[in-house]
């Protein structure tokens, strides 16, 4: 029993050196392989964000449109809703102004990520989100003014 | 080989170095549980022999500052007074794993949910795995030790010398055998090896991360930052929970403690049951929790700590191991390791000159000379060892929620440090001095971190555009942190390689050079940062 023990305790340690000498992966040469890559449909700016939420919103009513770029459409839309209040935060918008954007925004991803009721649903909270969004290009736009 | 070896040994050195002031905790509450507590006192405080043992102990471990190394002399304590088995599993996994000063800086993680949600997902392991090893180590309550009364300097004597001893023996020895793990990861790991391996929705990533924890030493705040990066990288939930669970709960010594105290068969299944509660709890919140918003980044560098640190082909690799030494041993840890060492060549000498020493002969000298002293009246009065053993614990429970304060300053203090450390990053960058700012964007990530506990531990609330302004600055110095390194990498090597590779790249796509143009993205970052930074500074003013 003893020499049995031994001997797999052997095995193991010669095993645990070898691996160590060899290593179990590749290793990483270069750091370009890490770019950040940013999906095609991520917005520009809150202007961007706009129409692209508005773009997604027409595919998505579209019935002519076939059901795997309706699929696409909600899951786009989805993710604008999630990435707005980061794009609007990254502005000169104040706390005031980004707040209602975030609320609209976290209403929505609520709704969206429970999947409880049909996008057709939210059509005026979209449209809340929309003008909430095209307004506050004024808004910030007038504080670099202001600024200036 | 060399570079495996060296690697090893950097990690090596980093492990101990991480688990000194810990380590000291650990064997300070080890001491006040066995000279003050006594048995009676520890089994109270660890929930008795009832069900209401588990959650008990797991609640005390989230109290004390351990991680998984500075759990080791309390729990070979809590096993010689004979608490409950189930309670000591409890403890050895739950006291690791969350600390007041780790639990604060995860909820500024990712929503708080998450932390809490990984917090009660660690309650459901340590209920599971107590009471199934409750059942098997087929555990019945002892009768309590008779208790020794001993007061005065002999009880802090035997304090100290105990502690040294446990440094020089047991202790000593697991501690070595927990920071083996590092050893071996950083020696067969290659740099970087870890880096695409948890990604969101890889169904293997929680198996992946299962294997690679296991050997793991990481101290609670050490986990918790690599939580950070792997929630900003949008790498897998489960896979994080398998870190925090398997990485910073257990190490390779506590295995070999259970397998010591309890045999092989037990340690066995002990194991096999952990790997499977916390594995198949890891695919429960795997989806839940994904991030809100988050782009995964396709990778992470949470895991580039377990990997080798130094690069294959190299120059010199002893110069290079020295350097990445050296950076990770700040003036704090230099003491906490002096401390530890003062500790082990003590003990070593107690060991050598006092072979038979024994706290049991003390003990009953003691309990002679304490009866026969006249308790003084006023302030000098005679207080029984419980009450001094809970007081000490209370105290570090204190102690802890100061240094939560001390930890965490106040949002103006934090706002100077953020801006002078910024200055540092945005200055390296633009004297093309890319180590220094490399070297002071994770300085001024973990500041931000700092903002948001300290503003929210003092005003009790942190609102979602505080929280997304510190979200967004720490993104862009992440994008910087990857332009630099590439504008360091081709500053460095200038090789006909990279050139080669960006001619290509450059012929496939015209736009491809545009975007790797070093100087103008660096640029770009610089000027978003000081926007960002701006809007922090207000955000957190008002």
């Amino acid at each position: 029993m003893l020499s049995v023990i031994r001997s797999w305790k052997i095995v193991l340690l010669g095993i645990l050196c070898l691996v160590y000498v060899c290593g179990c992966a590749d290793e990483r040469q270069s750091l370009f392989e890490h770019d950040h890559e940013l999906p095609g449909h991520w917005p520009r700016n809150v202007a961007d964000a706009a129409d692209k939420i508005q773009q997604r919103l027409e595919k998505v009513r579209d019935a002519s449109r076939s059901d795997s770029e309706i699929s696409q459409a909600r899951s786009e839309l989805e993710d604008l809703v999630k990435w707005a209040p980061e794009v609007a935060a990254d502005t000169d918008l104040s706390e005031e102004d980004w707040n209602p954007i975030y609320q609209c925004c976290e209403t929505l991803r609520r709704h969206l990520d429970a999947g409880d009721v049909a996008i057709g649903a939210f059509q005026e909270d979209f449209q809340r989100l929309i003008d909430l969004l095209r307004e506050a290009i004024t808004k910030f736009d007038e504080t670099a003014i202001a600024i200036q | 080989m060399e570079t495996a070896l060296a690697g090893g040994i950097v990690r090596l050195i980093q492990g101990l170095v991480s688990a000194a002031p810990t380590l000291i905790v650990g064997l300070f509450v080890a001491a006040i549980l066995r000279y003050y507590l006594g048995a009676a006192g520890t089994l109270r405080l660890f929930g008795g022999s009832s069900l209401r043992s588990l959650p008990q102990s797991w609640r005390v471990g989230m109290l004390l500052p351990v991680c998984s190394i500075g759990v080791i002399p309390i729990v070979r304590e809590m096993k010689r007074m004979g608490v409950r088995p189930g309670a000591i599993t409890a403890f050895a996994l739950a006291a690791p794993l969350f600390n007041p000063l780790s639990l604060l800086y995860g909820l500024t993680l990712s929503r708080p949910m998450v932390i809490v949600g990984f917090a009660v997902a660690s309650l459901a392991v340590v209920t599971i795995l107590g009471l199934a090893w409750d059942r098997m180590t087929k555990w019945r309550p002892n009768a309590s030790e008779e208790e020794v009364q001993v007061i005065g300097l002999q009880r802090l004597y035997c304090c100290l010398v105990y502690s040294i001893r446990e440094m020089a023996g047991p202790t000593g020895w697991l501690t070595l055998l927990a920071i083996t793990g590092l050893f071996l990861l950083g020696g067969i790991l290659p740099h970087g090896a870890l880096q695409s391996s948890v990604e969101q929705m890889d169904p293997m990533a929680p198996i992946t991360m299962a294997g690679v924890a296991v050997p793991i030493y990481a101290t609670p705040m050490l986990t918790m930052s690599q939580l950070g990066m792997m929630f900003a990288h949008g790498n897998s939930p489960g896979a994080a929970f398998c870190l925090l669970l398997l990485g910073t709960g257990m190490n390779l010594a506590t295995l070999w403690w259970v397998y010591s105290s309890y045999g092989s068969r037990a340690a066995l299944i002990w194991f096999s049951l952990l790997i499977a509660v916390v594995v198949g709890l890891a695919y429960v919140v795997d989806r839940p929790l994904i991030p809100v918003g988050v782009e995964p980044a396709g990778h992470t560098h949470a895991f580039d700590i377990y990997t080798n640190p130094l690069h294959s082909g190299s120059g010199n690799t002893l110069r290079e191991a020295w350097d990445v030494v050296e950076k990770s041993v700040s003036i704090l840890v230099r003491i906490g390791l002096g401390i530890l060492i003062f500790l082990l060549i003590a003990g070593s000498l107690s060991r050598a000159w006092q072979k038979g020493w024994s706290d049991t002969a003390i003990y009953a000298s003691g309990a002679a000379s304490a009866i026969s002293e006249p308790a003084n009246s006023g302030w000098n009065r005679r207080v029984s060892s419980r009450t001094v053993g809970l007081t000490s614990l209370a105290g570090m429970v204190a102690f802890s929620v100061v240094a939560c304060y001390a930890y965490y300053p106040a949002p103006e203090e934090v706002l100077e440090e953020l801006r002078l450390s910024r200055v540092e990053v945005l200055s390296g960058v633009s004297s093309r001095d890319y180590e220094r700012a490399l070297h002071w964007i994770p300085i001024v990530e973990e500041w931000s971190r700092k903002l948001e506990v300290g503003y929210a531990i003092r005003h009790f609330e942190l609102r979602p555009y505080q929280q997304m302004q510190a979200y967004l600055l720490r993104k862009k110095l992440e994008l910087l942190e990857h332009a630099t390194e590439h504008a360091k990498e081709s500053a460095e090597l200038g090789s006909s390689a990279h050139l080669d590779e960006h001619k290509r790249s450059a012929d496939d796509n015209p736009e491809h050079d545009h975007e790797h143009d070093h100087a103008s993205e660096l640029t770009e970052l610089r000027t978003q940062i000081s926007a960002t930074s701006k809007r922090l500074n207000a955000a957190f003013s008002q």
